[in-house]
This record gives C-alpha cells, structure tokens and sequence, in this order.
C-alpha cells in the first residue's frame, strides 16, 4: 500500500530537521547564533525519536480507526478545497491547543507528554524527543470530532501534519523576537520557550500550535520577560539520557502513587487524572501552587488569574 | 512503511554520528560547581525557597544539600547541566560507598535511578552515609542489607 501524502511531507520535513540540527549546532559552535548542545542530550533526542516513531506506526491504526469510522457516521459531506482545508487548519489548530493544555494538565496525559519537556535544553533537536504513547494515552481520539463533522480524514491529517511541522522552526533560541504583528498573531521562538521553561511565572502557559489567539482567548498567553531568561526542563528534572527511561518514567511514578495501601478510589483516581504534583496529603506541590507561591512571594510576577480558572474546570481531583 | 522506515534510518544515523562524536570527546567535560553557594543555586531550581547550606563532591560534580528545617537534597551534573532533587525517605531505596569515595545512591524513580558523589573524607563520607542509611531505613528498605562502605 502507498503511503499517503501527509506521511511523505513529513519525512522530507524529518529529513531537513535532521540536517538541520547540526547546522544549528556548528553555528553555535562557532558563536554565529545562540543555541546550547550537549552531545549526551542530543542523543537521547534521537533514541527518543526513534522510539516514537517505532510506536507511531505500531499504534496509529487506533487513531485512523476512529478517525474513518467518525467520517463514515458525518454529519455534513464537505468538499476538499482550499477553504474547506483553510478551515480545518484553523479548527485543528484549535483542538490542538487543548489537546496540548489537557496534556499539560491531567496526569495520565501528562506522563506521555512530559518527555518533551524533559530535556533541560531547548534546540532544534528538542523537536525530536517526542512521546511513545501518544496513540495509547487517548487524547488523539480529540481529532474525532472533525472526521465526525465531515472533513475527510486525509485533509484533517494533512492539516495536523503541517501544525507539526510548522512548530519545528520555534524550538530554538536562534531566534529573539518576530516582529510584533508576528508575535501577537503566530507562535513564535519567544513564546515557545516560554511554554517549554520551568520557571514557575512561566509554567502552564503558550499552548498553541500555530495561532496564539487562542491562549489570548483561553487566558494562558505569558510573555517571555528579558529579565527572567527561561530555565528548561521539568519541575522536577530527570537524572538519565536513557531513552526508555525518559519515555516512561512518569508511567512508573503513577504505578507508584496508585500502588499506595489506605487511599481511597477518589485519591486514587487524583493520582491518575489529577494535576501533576497533585497528592492526597498536600506533600506535593501542582503547577498552580507553585506559581501561587511565587506570586505571593513577589507579586510584581504574579500573572492573569484567567488561566487558573479554565483549569480548574478542567481539573477533575482538585 | 517505507516511510517509517526511512525515517527511523534517517535518526539512526544522525545517532551513531553523534555517538562516534560522543565517543572521541569523552572525559573533556570539566564544568564543577564553583563553590557551596552555586550548588545552593542549583538546588533552588528545584525549591525556590531552600535555605541551608551545601557540601561539595571532592570532584565538584555533585553536592549534597542541607535544608534549615532538616531536609537533605542532591544537585548533580546532569551532561551540561545540573539536576536537583530531594532526598526523601520514601524514594531512597539503597546507599554504599566504594573505595574510591564515590557514595552511590539508588532511587525509587524510574527517571533517576541513581546518584553518584564522591566524597574523600572518611569522617565526612561515614557522616553521610549513616544520614542516608537512617533515610533508607525510615522509608522501610532494609537499612543494613543496603548500605554499605567499602
């Protein structure tokens, strides 16, 4: 069987980043641009990579499924235009800042998208340490409703692949500042690593794929401060470049939590669903608490409290 | 599938590449923690507010952390970086020391299952490791099987 167009754009995409990668980091290298590499770091992005991909193929069946047995129950026939697609895109776009925000949010989610944020550096082939289980996590099933209104699949996959595609550009710190129409309209260098940083004013914040209008309507937009460079990683960073080890340390940790004797099925499903550092005895702290602290501790960072609305209607433990 | 081929090909590459690289700059890393109060830095990455007082690796690689209300934590070289955690009794599952130093700690946690800090003091590393072993045992592990020094 051929393998569709969506696939093939993206392994020409795949194939420029990884020729890419060691551009940035010779001219880095050289001090032509900014961008930190660390051999070990790089590595584990690859391996990382491979893993994803490896498992993609093996899983992804789960998402066409659903996917073409939506699109065989549509409600409406739409025809495959420019507009029809320009639509899509910007619909796709949509439900990928909230698949990305739920990602962020729930735990379950969140131990398949952690390893993309695990990595202490932000460049290029930060791109590459993409999650293992994204298939099996079942946030993709989000991609549903669209078959189910009546875009045909390959068009709503075409439309995800070039949102992917386009967010290769903005894991970089290359590049400072777009100019201001870019930034308030489209995601950018500077807001990315925002998103990417553990700094608590900037957790939690700049899910979108392609448009920011929909962190500015959802009220998580943060902007990157010249006087608080981003601290990449995680809250609490891994010890390992081992790629199995990156892909499903947070899946252990929540066998852990839920292996636990005396709790009942609420503080358990708190473990599961709840926000990450959520715990039944307040020993952990969320993200939310986190900045709350900060803000406490110095208000001149404290941020919009729109953000911690929409998430606490998505909350399900707290 | 010729696609998904080509595309794990493609990394695997730019992988051994980057291992043969890895392996011919292998030992050149030399960044240490400059001194107690980097490595109190360090561990604020982790908890703003920690206040206490740090204790270096002889090789400046790693340093254990002495939190005020008596809390224990670890800032360690992770590549190019540092990494920090706390020290808690129910993530501690193992300590020994070999003869060299190097006190070994082996973690509950799948993304960190272990640490190394050298500490060449004997008076210094016993210290220490009594401390971690009084961690292992208050988190149920066998205290006496576990640590160890040489």
């Amino acid at each position: 069987m051929p393998d569709p167009i969506y696939l093939k754009i993206a392994l020409v995409v795949q194939l420029l980043i990884l020729l890419l990668i060691p551009l940035e980091a010779a001219l880095a290298a050289r001090g032509k641009i900014k961008a930190e590499y660390d051999l070990r770091d790089t590595l584990a992005n690859i391996g990382v990579s491979v893993g994803s991909i490896f498992f993609w193929g093996l899983l992804s069946w789960l998402y066409f499924g659903g996917v073409l047995y939506a699109y065989h129950h549509r409600l409406y026939d739409i025809p495959f235009t420019a507009w029809s697609f320009a639509i899509a895109f910007v619909l796709e776009d949509c439900r990928y800042y909230w698949f990305h925000r739920i990602s962020h949010r729930s735990r379950w989610f969140w131990a398949s998208h952690v390893v993309h944020h695990s990595s202490q550096h932000y460049n290029l082939s930060t791109n590459l340490r993409q999650s293992w289980t994204s298939q099996f996590s079942g946030l993709t099933l989000l991609g549903i409703p669209l078959a189910f209104i009546g875009f045909n699949p390959a068009l709503v996959a075409l439309a995800f692949t070039i949102n992917l595609i386009y967010q290769f550009w903005i894991h970089t710190e290359s590049v400072d500042r777009m100019p201001r129409w870019f930034e308030w309209l489209l995601n950018t260098p500077s807001h990315h690593r925002v998103h990417h940083a553990s700094n608590p004013r900037y957790l939690d914040a700049n899910y979108t794929g392609v448009f920011m209008i929909w962190d500015r309507i959802f009220g998580s937009f943060v902007a990157e401060r010249a006087d608080e460079p981003p601290r990449y990683g995680i809250v609490k960073n891994l010890g390992t470049f081992n790629p199995v080890r990156i892909a499903l340390h947070e899946y252990y940790a929540i066998a852990r939590d839920l292996l636990r004797r005396d709790l009942t099925l609420w503080q358990r499903l708190g473990y599961l669903f709840g926000p990450p550092g959520w715990s039944h005895d307040g020993s952990r702290a969320t993200t939310a608490e986190l900045r709350a602290a900060e803000a406490a501790s110095a208000p001149a960072y404290a941020r919009s409290p729109a953000s911690d609305l929409a998430d606490s209607a998505l909350s399900v433990a707290e | 599938m010729s696609v998904l081929a080509i595309s794990i090909g493609s990394n695997l590459v730019l992988g051994i590449v980057l291992f043969g690289l890895l392996y011919r700059r292998r030992g050149t890393d030399q960044a240490r923690l400059a001194d107690t109060g980097d490595a109190l830095r360090h561990y604020r990455s982790l908890d703003p507010a920690a206040r206490g007082r740090a204790i270096l690796a002889s090789d400046g690689r790693a340093a254990f952390v002495e939190l005020d209300g008596g809390d224990l934590g670890l800032v360690e070289r992770r590549g190019r970086r540092w990494a920090a955690r706390a020290l808690e009794t129910n993530e501690l599952t193992g300590v020994d020391a070999s003869g060299d130093g190097t006190i070994t700690l082996r973690f509950a946690d799948f993304g960190w299952p272990r640490a190394r800090v050298r500490i060449e003091d004997p008076v210094l590393r016993r210290r220490w490791l009594d401390r971690l072993g009084a961690l292992c045992a208050g988190g149920g592990a066998s205290a006496g099987a576990e640590v160890h020094d040489a």
